[in-house]
């Protein structure tokens, strides 16, 4: 049987309608997917570089992280976007070293839930300073009123050494209470470390998890 | 497995993609100044007066003005802008530990002086506008005061912090009456 004109036309029409859908659907599951994928890595590796640092513009030693250029002259696009977020205002690295971590010797997030044990060799600087904030960096309220230990408040061993507990409760020796903070970071501070700020790192303090709650 | 296949077989795209995700990260870190404006230097040019120093107050929790304030330390900070000339500076850096830091509005520090071990320093700092914005009788400017010491700010608008350990609750009033020395102020001829 003859197919009449109309019919062929219409068939002809569906045909390219199909064709015109599916190609259309293409296109936009591709630029879907090029949307995703540089929208989702691009932002996303940014925030990442920012927030955890990098073999760019970090210096690393255990747990411990500074960021190499912070508040010099020729600042590096990280380190400024890094300022730029956590809205601080740091000593340039050519005189003091600012070591930070939110992470113990196992790598694992210090959480106020905990008990940590800080130990120490002896810090050659002009000055230090150790405190602990929460997670954004603010002070922890605590009815001991205090947040930090100094080279000139903190109790050392003859030789210089030294241990801080973080815990909740009171402990004997340099305490810092971190009740209720959820999250911790740790800030080590050393105005002009000997021998140099970048071999600052031998000086670091170890963080041991003794036990959670 | 068949969602690796799928972005295979769609490789032109994704390798598109990779590049544009290139460019979106640079965008993306190069926004971050201007995206948060809560910056220390923003937040702190909002509210001090202009070429004074301003002793702040200890940090305390929720009454910091600064998140990651070190506790143990006061700070007095001088909000400058080189628009109308130059700046003298007076500090005491009155013991080890103390430091003296210049920044510009990014956070970067163009000058940074820590005092030394054995003394105590009476600093005299001149801030220069930097480039050929300033064009003033810096001769005169000079003779004033043979030991001051000079430095260029690339920018017109910062702050000059004078960072004080302290040592203990009992030398608050003497490290405040240190501060208190400081001095920021416009160079009149």
């Amino acid at each position: 049987m003859a197919l009449s004109g109309t019919t062929v036309s219409f068939g002809y029409r569906l045909v390219r309608l199909r064709r015109m859908l599916l190609t259309g659907l293409s296109i936009s599951t591709n630029a879907v997917l090029f949307a995703v994928i540089s929208l989702v890595l691009g932002i996303g590796s940014a925030f990442w570089m920012i927030d955890r640092g990098t073999a760019l513009t970090t210096q690393r030693n255990g747990p411990w992280m500074m960021w190499t250029r912070a508040g010099q002259k020729d600042l590096d696009p990280y380190t400024r976007a890094r300022q730029a977020k956590t809205g601080n205002l740091p000593l340039s690295t050519q005189i003091a070293a600012t070591w930070e971590t939110r992470f113990d010797i196992e790598g694992r997030r210090l959480h106020s839930s905990c008990e940590y044990l800080l130990e120490s060799e002896p810090i050659d600087a002009t000055w230090f300073n150790l405190a602990v904030y929460d997670d954004n960096g603010l002070l922890i309220p605590n009815s001991a009123d205090r947040h930090s230990f100094t080279s000139q408040t903190i109790a050392t061993n003859p030789d210089g050494s030294f241990f801080i507990v973080l815990a909740r409760e009171a402990r004997p020796g340099n305490w810092l209470p971190v009740g209720g903070a959820g999250r911790l970071s740790l800030l080590l501070t050393m105005i002009e470390p000997k021998p140099s700020v970048t071999e600052s790192a031998q000086q670091l303090p170890s963080i041991r998890r003794i036990g959670c709650r | 497995m068949s969602f690796v296949k799928h972005l295979l077989s769609r490789w032109p795209v994704v390798a598109a993609a990779l590049v544009a995700a290139g460019i979106v990260h640079i965008c993306t870190v190069f926004a971050m100044p201007y995206l948060y404006r809560s910056d220390a230097v923003a937040r702190l040019q909002r509210t001090l007066p202009l070429n004074a120093f301003v002793i702040l107050p200890q940090a305390r929790p929720r009454a910091q003005v600064l998140p990651y304030q070190t506790p143990d330390a006061r700070y007095a900070i001088c909000r400058y802008d080189l628009r109308e000339g130059p700046l003298v500076v007076h500090a005491l850096l009155a013991e080890p530990g103390w430091t003296l830091t210049a920044y510009g509005p990014g956070g970067e520090s163009f000058y940074s002086l820590p005092a030394p071990e054995q003394r105590r320093i009476n600093l005299n700092l001149l801030v220069l506008p930097g480039g050929e914005r300033f064009l003033g009788p810096m001769h005169d400017a000079r003779s004033l005061d043979q030991d001051v010491s000079q430095v260029t700010s690339p920018n017109r608008s910062g702050l000059i912090v004078i960072q004080a350990p302290l040592k203990g609750r009992t030398y608050i009033t003497e490290i405040e009456q240190a501060l208190a020395q400081a001095s920021c102020r416009k160079l009149s001829y």
